[in-house]
């Protein structure tokens, strides 16, 4: 008001309230357009569910580990919302006929967030860096094939396979694409966990163990300066903690949320529901190797003796999507399967009374309630068909040796899977796959996941793979129950998530409406 | 001046705190031992071979004898070295460090909430036994007392952080940013912890307030016409409060238990979540610091409790069987 009052006896005021006045104008149509689009500013925080043990690629591993391992590198390729290998950091890559030769082309004038040029030699060191077994990189199974990586020029690099290698370029969509500043390991040394050095579109402002990592905007991200200020990974290792944290405003996103919290979710309409899909399964993994179970016919008596739908029901509360194959929904052979065994406990009874013998399973579970409720069920499905089981719940830990050491008969396993189809089955099934945990030795899946490997024709590799699912919906190594999407609840301020079927959360372009 | 008796006492607390220590850290140094699974496996992940798994035991010495790898722990712990997370290369030192203040916070916290309930509480419910106020407050503590307190948090994160708002519903700010921030995250999961401790304090003061409210200093201090509030606070008090401190000092060891289990609900990084973490990661060295440091404390707890008496009772300050 006063102003106003100076304004009318004055000119020269006049002229400067005006320009204030016009300026004003002009912001506010700045405004106006920046509603449309994403705002500036702001911080996300995300669950994880355990605090991550480095920040360094070689020792990321799990869903929350990967999550923070996006935001500090990115990736040197990167997976649509269709589960398609598409390019990112490396803006092509070319493959030889022979599928045994890739040829990356990086996107030029790219800088790691120390300024640090990314370039081919870099590539070149990050492969040498997480190859050498020495270091012992998580991410080492998925590179098994690798025979010889050279720069050929300052932003091509040349990867040559011991054999065909078709899933390889998904490979570089994770783990193993997340490329580490040279100039940073070298500073760091051993200590470079604690920095983590990459070229995503954070980066590390400050990590307070156990409780938050905050990472803040790198203002040189090759897409354009991110518009968040910050995303900070808060460890919360119980998962009803999570869902209330959301509701109290604490909180942005919850990752893997809970069927219970889904539902609730669903009723209070508050939250946005983010579901991007799958790539993989919840299974009852057999070994084939061990008595009964050996027998297919006791192996498709315990398939037809799964109510899978009633399960899902009462576990899932019907969330969940059953599966008939092992590939996700962002997988392209998702459910290309032709006949599935499907709950029919009159066959079950048929077969297990052609196989003679009394059968008796032993079912290995990892000991968390959901698991208990599920095994429990199935005991009480295939009793109803005539085969006894007996649970046995181990420690997660020592599920996985077990697994691994093929210590088991009957297990309920899951696996996150790949983005590339191969990386669901390859391992596991072929006879000489590096965690084949079923003792498959089937020369003719052998060949069909071989052959999976030799092209890069997509139409083709879906022929192979409905032959992978038809073989496997007989031979039955795994029973399948359903696919585990990555669902996250988020705050309905957060805007911009792309659904990636890794579940990941790719937070360059994400931005808050506060 | 020391006496030769309280010497002798001080020697005998000295050896015991040893011999609780040298117990309590073999004893779960075996019990890892017995835990199914190891280090390698959860540092390699499900993808990992058994040759990988063979490779990384010998390197981390999870192969030699269980005596072998004890006395080489120990050895290091009295230099100090109490190893590195085989999980993030930490110094366990370190991470302790970080997060023993935490817990402690959380823990002088809790006892002063559950004091500040528990004291007047149990002095009314003493001074007006019998009457309805005294049955309400034992039906509260009855109904805590049988909640477990994973069940009260929960309860007070969706009435007083999701409905009403108050305070956060999880997370730490750290004093140096914010105290009042980082008293405002704590309170909840102090409260959580107090209401489980409230009713053993109150019944246990109630109960030594009766008894002495009928000794016959009481009846002089009525006699001499002081008011009820001097009678109660000024003279039944310090009598009546012998139980509750040693209670007190027993439930500070309880805590650190309840501590596991609140720090993981509350998301709070002190060294009850860091033992949750070490145990599901098979992190044999983390586990063996959070023992040492929490047996230690304990047995420490205790010696101060014993010390805390003779400020309370002259009887036991002069050497007196009663």
């Amino acid at each position: 008001m006063a102003r106003s009052r100076q304004v009318s006896t004055c000119p020269i005021r006049l002229g400067l309230a005006t320009l204030v006045a016009a300026s004003f104008a002009l912001l506010g149509a700045t405004v106006a357009t920046q509603a449309a689009g994403p705002k500036k500013g702001g911080s996300v925080s995300i669950s994880t569910e355990s605090d991550l043990p480095t920040l360094d690629p070689l020792g990321l591993a799990s869903f929350s580990d990967r999550n923070g391992g996006l935001l500090l590198y990115d990736t040197l390729l990167d997976i649509d919302a269709k589960g398609n290998v598409v390019p990112n950091i490396a803006e092509r890559i070319d493959a030889s006929e022979d599928v045994m030769t890739f040829k990356l082309t990086l996107r030029s004038g790219i800088k790691f967030s120390d300024g640090t040029p990314y370039d081919a030699a870099a590539v070149v060191k990050n492969f040498q860096r997480i190859m050498d077994p020495k270091n012992r990189c998580r991410c080492v199974s998925d590179l098994a094939t690798i025979a010889s990586v050279e720069a050929s020029g300052p932003l091509e690099v040349v990867i040559k396979m011991k054999s065909p290698s078709a899933h390889f370029p998904a490979t570089l969509a994770d783990v193993a694409g997340m490329v580490v500043s040279p100039a940073g390991v070298e500073k760091y040394g051993a200590d470079f966990g604690n920095h983590g050095i990459g070229a995503g579109p954070f980066k590390l402002k400050e990590w307070q163990r156990g409780a938050q990592i905050v990472f803040e905007r790198n203002p040189d991200y090759w897409r354009g300066p991110p518009p968040l200020d910050q995303v900070v990974l808060r460890p919360m290792p119980d998962e009803q903690t999570r869902y209330a944290s959301l509701k109290a405003g604490n909180l942005d996103i919850v990752t893997n949320a809970a069927a219970r919290d889904r539902v609730d979710a669903l009723r209070e309409k508050k939250y946005q529901i983010h579901n991007p899909g799958s790539l993989a399964t919840v299974f009852v993994q057999i070994n084939v190797s061990k008595p009964d179970v050996s027998d297919v016919r006791v192996r498709q008596a315990m398939a037809f003796a799964m109510d899978r739908v009633a399960l899902n029901k009462a576990i899932n509360r019907g969330l969940y999507k059953i599966a008939n194959t092992p590939f996700g929904t962002g997988l392209f052979p998702h459910e290309a399967v032709d006949n599935y065994p499907n709950f029919d406990p009159e066959k079950a009874k048929k077969l297990v009374k052609e196989y003679g013998k009394p059968v008796k399973l032993t079912l290995t579970i990892n000991a968390a309630p959901e698991s208990t409720i599920v095994s429990q069920a199935l005991q009480q499905m295939w009793k109803k068909v005539g085969i006894e089981t007996e649970i046995l719940p181990l420690e997660q830990v020592q599920l996985v040796r077990t697994a691994a050491a093929r210590d088991y008969q009957v297990m309920l396993y899951r696996w996150a899977g790949g983005a590339d189809p191969d990386k669901n089955v390859h391992q596991f099934f072929h006879s000489k796959g590096t965690v084949n945990r079923t003792a498959m030795n089937n020369p003719e899946l052998d060949k069909l996941l071989d052959e999976g490997r030799a092209t890069t024709n997509q139409a083709e590799r879906l022929k192979i793979y409905r032959q992978v699912n038809n073989l496997l919906a007989h031979e039955l190594p795994y029973l399948f129950l359903w696919y585990f999407d990555n669902v996250a609840l988020v705050n309905p301020a957060v805007k911009g998530l792309v659904p990636v079927p890794d579940g990941l959360l790719r937070m360059g372009t994400v931005w808050k409406d506060q | 001046m020391i006496s030769a008796q309280a010497a002798r006492r001080i020697r005998t607390q000295i050896l015991t705190l040893v011999a609780i220590v040298f117990a309590a850290t073999a004893l779960t140094f075996a019990v890892t031992e017995i835990l199914p699974g190891d280090a390698a496996v959860a540092i390699l992940g499900d993808t990992a071979t058994e040759a990988d798994i063979k490779a990384l035991r010998a390197e981390l010495g999870l192969e030699r004898p269980l005596v072998v790898r004890y006395a080489d722990w120990l050895g290091h712990a009295l230099t100090g070295d109490l190893g590195r997370s085989y999980r993030t290369r930490e110094s366990i030192a370190v991470m302790i460090g970080q997060r023993l203040p935490v817990t402690i916070e959380l823990i002088i916290l809790t006892q002063l909430i559950a004091l500040a309930l528990a004291v007047p509480a149990g002095i009314i419910a003493a001074y007006r036994n019998r009457s309805a106020v005294d049955h309400a407050l034992g039906s509260v503590s009855i109904g805590l007392l049988s909640t477990p307190a994973f069940v009260i948090g929960i309860g007070l994160i969706y009435t007083l952080s999701v409905a009403l708002g108050w305070f956060p519903a999880s997370g730490y700010t750290r004093p140096s940013d914010s105290i009042l921030g980082n008293l405002h995250g704590m309170i909840l999961p102090a409260l959580t912890l107090a209401l489980a401790e409230f009713p053993v304090y109150m019944r246990l003061l109630r109960a030594d307030m009766i008894a002495t409210l009928q000794q016959d200093f009481i009846l002089v201090a009525r006699a001499k016409g002081l008011g009820v509030r001097d009678i109660l606070v000024g003279h039944a008090l310090r009598p009546s409060s012998l139980s509750l401190v040693t209670v007190i000092g027993i439930n500070l060891g309880r805590l650190v238990g309840g501590a596991v289990i609140i720090e993981t609900l509350f998301a709070i990084p002190g060294i009850g979540q860091m033992l949750v973490n070490a145990v599901y990661q098979h992190d044999h060295f983390a586990i063996q610091g959070v023992v040492l440091i929490v047996a230690t404390g304990f047995v420490l707890i205790n010696l101060a409790v014993d010390l805390a008496y003779a400020l309370l009772d002259p009887r036991v300050r002069h050497g007196v069987d009663s």
